[in-house]
């Protein structure tokens, strides 16, 4: 190439008019040294402490090493513009979460915007809040008002780029843009490419795991996003770094060089996260007559429902998960149909599901959650279990029934302060006992002092799952975690949830894993309920709908084992490379 | 020519504050995290009022509550660093003669003869002038570089002392103890003099730095251009396929022509190709104008993404300090195993061996890399052994 004088430099001395303006100042004695010393200062650049670190709760988040190395590389050594590619599960969020408190504690967030796949936005919002104490508005609350309402926003990529916001998005001068699972705009000829980079920012953090999916040409478009002209031409940076009959890498340092100046990659076997045994066991009952009558009746409705009304679908996707939750909690969803909802297309049919469970006299599952507590209480310190369930009426009995029993227990919900919060989970470490918890329990809670946790249901999000086993299997745990899944026999959690989630491994999955396979799930336009329920629904028989399950299942590996294909390139692709953190 | 900032940590952030305040006519009083500040009616400062102000030294904000807050980041030590660096730009310090230990230059240290003995007999004073610049270096695609540099010249001779410039530097941190200045002495010529010399010389030495970020500014323009260059021939294949087929309708209308029988028709036909004609001369002067650009290598476009993508290198001097030194000559005894001599070198107090020192036998300059041998009583080079 003959571009070498392509760029020229023109050097302009200022004349030094302001300086002979003093000339004549007579100031006092000490007024010269305080002017050279100032000036010396000024330059001199801010103090590379991660200033706000004493102010991160360390009961929230526990930081580790190369998540602090990470943060201040990305902030200090490239100035604010950095790839986060660790592998997965080393902790790429707090790390950001670390970088966005810091430049909160200096002043250079104004505007935030946190780009991330749908399924994400939220657990984003709730981790920003709970474990670095930072307020974002998801573009999914009910009082978010668009991109130009407010100055820190968690969203989804997909509704950033739509239509309706893209203008608003562009308009603005953001101060610090993150883009979550960043291989998703691998490609410059997407929306999604075009999105990022028409954004204006100042400060820009991308994170993957997997930086890159295909072949080299995505390093090449993610980095030139974030640092244009680092590889300099598309053609150049093929040339030059890809060897064409191969497709292997060549002229390697020079690459690791250039990456070293954008890019963060911590290895797992580099960090000391260690993680202990996990053991799961799922126990399925028998239901009683009447427990089968009712399960039969509800989804019969909601199955005739849903064909007649599909506007319907989320009342009746809950009304299916809160019958194998409780009838408790089933009952309230009906009573507000019929008493305050006034409907009366279905009258009779939910007269006769209230009737149905009127006609339960014991509830199965919440008998047999009496045997692992109790196991629990034989075995285990202070007999500490968590049981998770997704409705409020559900806990209610629990905990009205663990209680009648003599067991020590806490509840925890959406309902409670911030303080209150802390002190149910002080009270349930320090007493022992059961913790009965919907799933409003966070994950910057710090629960690795128990180590046996109960799904009394099953989430139809296997993130949500992840979720709550992340809650005590996680950094710090020294003990074996046990986790028990409760299902009815010929249930949807027993021949649908836990089969699947079985099937995709998803009780055994390494943190974080699973964002990856649900945001390539949805990269192909599917939502995980949806996928469900449309099943669910539309099955002719049991053996439909045992090989429509079968089917997703498959699916789902496949994508597991193409995100795990990846990762595994990924890995080759960087192996010599050091792009993690210094030794020093 | 080094990096003349100083980082700036949360301890030198408070005694700055101190020493910056007494020095103005306030008194300051520690009381454990916290500064007490007392301002007289008389203190030369606008940053606070009459009376007793107290600064909490901390960062974390609960602690701050509704006092005033010093860190790195504050407004305070923002303010403070404002004022005092608007308020005497230029001025004159003595410096005290504390370097009486001699200055060896690196062809000496690096020798293998010893020195037994020097002695400095002072001849004349003389004037320096030390200043220092900031180095601003801004594209648009690399990150703005911002450096500060010192550099010092004699005010006559222009000639270069960096030894200088790095005794101020000792001095003037917020860990030593303020210098006494006063008015300089210097006249307007000789002060834009001193600072057009310094600028040049400081810019000689950030060239390297320059020089890198230039690299990276071609990169991202010659990307650019590649990319310009993959669209144009875009175009040209697009051009040429246009006028191909312009061509064959122009061919099928000249037949058509010939063909029909009436004449009205065969105007109509002869109109349409008569516009094609047109269109597609229309076409080749595109296509021209494209491939004789691309031949020449797109000059305009080259142009415009080098502008675009130009560094401008902006040298502004901030600070000028008037330093008074002394100019003599050094005796200096040396000795090895077999011989012994003594020789006379140019010397100024606390700036160095002023001139540079030939070697006699092949009349190279001594230097660290190239010191000084004794050959009886010759001063030599150690490349001409």
């Amino acid at each position: 190439m003959d571009d070498e004088d392509l760029v020229s430099v023109e050097v302009t001395h200022e004349p030094p008019d302001d300086l002979l303006k003093a000339l004549d100042e007579g100031e006092p004695e000490t007024a010269h040294w305080a002017g050279l010393t100032a000036t010396r200062l000024r330059h001199g650049e801010a103090s590379k402490e991660l200033r706000s670190l004493a102010a991160v709760d360390e009961a929230e988040v526990k930081l580790l090493e190369h998540q602090v190395d990470a943060a201040h590389r990305a902030l200090f050594d490239m100035n604010g513009k950095a790839l986060l590619a660790d592998e997965v599960g080393l902790g790429k969020t707090i790390e950001v979460g670390m970088i966005l408190k810091e430049m909160h504690f200096r002043d250079t967030d104004d505007s935030v915007l946190v780009l991330t796949p749908a399924q994400l936005a939220k657990q984003w919002q709730a981790e920003m809040g709970e474990k670095f104490g930072l307020e974002f508005v998801c573009n999914y609350d009910d009082e978010f008002e668009g991109f130009d309402a407010h100055d820190h926003v968690i969203a989804s990529i997909d509704t950033a780029k739509s239509d309706r916001h893209r203008a608003t998005v562009l308009a603005r001068d953001w101060d610090v843009l993150v883009l979550d699972e960043a291989h998703y705009v691998k490609n410059e000829d997407t929306d999604r490419y075009e999105l990022i980079e028409r954004i204006s920012y100042d400060y820009a953090f991308f994170l993957t795991a997997t930086p890159i999916q295909n072949d080299l040409t995505d390093l090449y478009n993610i980095v030139t996003l974030l640092r244009p002209g680092l590889f300099g031409s598309r053609e150049v940076f093929h040339r030059y770094f890809i060897d064409g009959d191969q497709e292997t890498l060549v002229n390697r340092n020079e690459l690791q060089e250039r990456l070293e100046q954008v890019m963060i990659r911590n290895r797992r076997e580099e960090t000391d996260i260690d993680f202990t045994e996990r053991h799961v066991d799922t126990r399925t009952f028998e239901p009683s007559r009447a427990e089968r009558e009712l399960y039969e009746a509800v989804s019969e409705y909601v199955k005739g429902a849903y064909g007649r009304d599909q506007g319907q679908k989320l009342v009746l996707m809950l009304l299916q998960k809160e019958v194998v939750s409780s009838p408790a909690a089933l009952r309230k969803t009906i009573e507000k149909r019929l008493y305050e909802q006034g409907e009366l297309t279905h009258k009779a049919e939910l007269e006769s599901i209230l009737e149905a469970i009127d006609a339960i006299e014991t509830v199965t599952k919440r008998e047999r959650l009496l045997d692992i507590v109790e196991e629990a209480r034989e075995r285990v310190e202070m007999g500490r279990v968590i049981v998770f369930t997704q409705f409020r009426a559900t806990q209610d009995r629990i905990i009205e029934r663990l209680a009648r029993e003599g067991y020590e227990t806490h509840a925890f919900h959406g309902g409670h302060s911030s303080r209150e919060k802390e002190e149910i989970v002080a009270a349930f470490e320090e007493r022992g006992g059961v913790l009965v918890s919907t799933d409003a329990m966070n994950e910057g809670r710090n629960l690795q002092f128990c180590n046996i946790m109960v799904n009394y249901d099953l989430p139809w999000n296997p993130m949500k799952v992840e979720q709550r086993i992340g809650r005590i299997h996680r950094i710090g745990q020294k003990r074996a975690v046990y986790v028990f899944n409760m299902a009815l026999e010929d249930t949807v959690e027993e021949h649908v949830l836990d089969r699947l989630y079985h099937k995709i491994d998803l009780f055994q999955q390494s943190v974080g894993e699973l964002s990856s396979i649900l945001t390539r799930l949805e990269d192909s336009g599917t939502s995980f309920e949806d996928e469900i329920f449309e099943r669910l629904v539309s099955a002719g028989s049991e053996v439909d709908l045992e090989n429509d399950f079968d089917a997703m299942a498959v699916d789902l590996r496949e994508q597991r084992d193409l995100a795990r294909k990846v990762e595994e390139f990924n890995s080759g692709v960087f192996r010599g490379f050091d792009l993690g953190a210094d030794d020093e | 020519m080094s990096d003349a900032s100083l980082s700036v940590t949360q301890a030198r952030v408070e005694r700055f504050a101190e020493r910056y305040l007494e020095a103005v006519g306030c008194s300051v009083r520690e009381r454990g995290d916290e500064l007490v500040v007392t301002v007289p009616e008389t203190a030369r400062t606008d940053l606070f009022e009459a009376g007793t102000t107290t600064i909490v030294c901390a960062a974390d904000p609960e602690r701050i509550g509704a006092d005033l807050a010093l860190h790195p980041e504050s407004e305070t030590f923002r303010s403070l660093l404002r004022e005092a660096a608007d308020r005497a730009p230029i001025g004159r310090v003595e410096l005290a003669a504390a370097d009486a230990e001699v200055r060896l230059p690196g062809w000496l240290v690096e020798s293998e003869a010893t020195v037994t003995d020097t002695e400095f007999s002072p001849y004349y004073d003389r004037t320096a002038v030390v200043g220092l610049f900031r180095i601003g270096v801004e594209t648009v695609s690399e990150y703005q570089t911002d450096v500060l540099r010192a550099g010092a010249v004699d005010a006559d001779s222009l000639r270069e002392l960096p030894a200088l410039a790095d005794r101020l530097l000792a001095r003037a941190t917020p860990d030593s103890a303020p210098l006494e200045a006063a008015a300089t002495t210097l006249d307007e010529d000789a002060v834009r003099e001193a600072v057009d010399a310094l600028g040049e010389r400081i810019v000689e030495r950030v060239r390297p730095t320059i020089a890198e970020i230039r690299e990276g500014a071609t990169r991202a323009a010659g990307a650019e251009l590649d990319e310009y260059r993959q669209l144009q021939d875009q175009r040209i294949d697009e051009l040429e396929a246009e006028i191909s087929s312009v061509s064959d309708a122009i061919e099928r209308l000249s037949t058509a022509a010939e063909a029909v029988d009436s004449q009205a028709e065969r105007l109509e036909t002869l109109r349409e190709r008569k516009e094609l004609k047109a269109k597609r001369a229309e076409l080749r002067d595109e296509l021209t104008e494209l491939t004789d650009a691309r031949a020449a290598g797109f000059p305009e476009k080259r142009r415009e993404v080098g502008d675009r993508h130009g560094l401008e290198v902006a040298v502004e001097p901030l600070t000028v300090t008037e330093l008074r030194y002394v100019q003599g000559e050094l005796e200096v005894s040396i000795a090895d195993a077999a011989d012994r001599t003594t020789l006379r070198v140019g010397y100024g107090a606390g700036v160095g061996v002023t001139e540079p020192l030939a070697c006699e036998r092949c009349g190279s300059t001594l230097s660290a890399a190239n010191p000084l041998r004794l050959d009886g009583e010759t001063v030599c080079c150690t490349s001409c052994r």
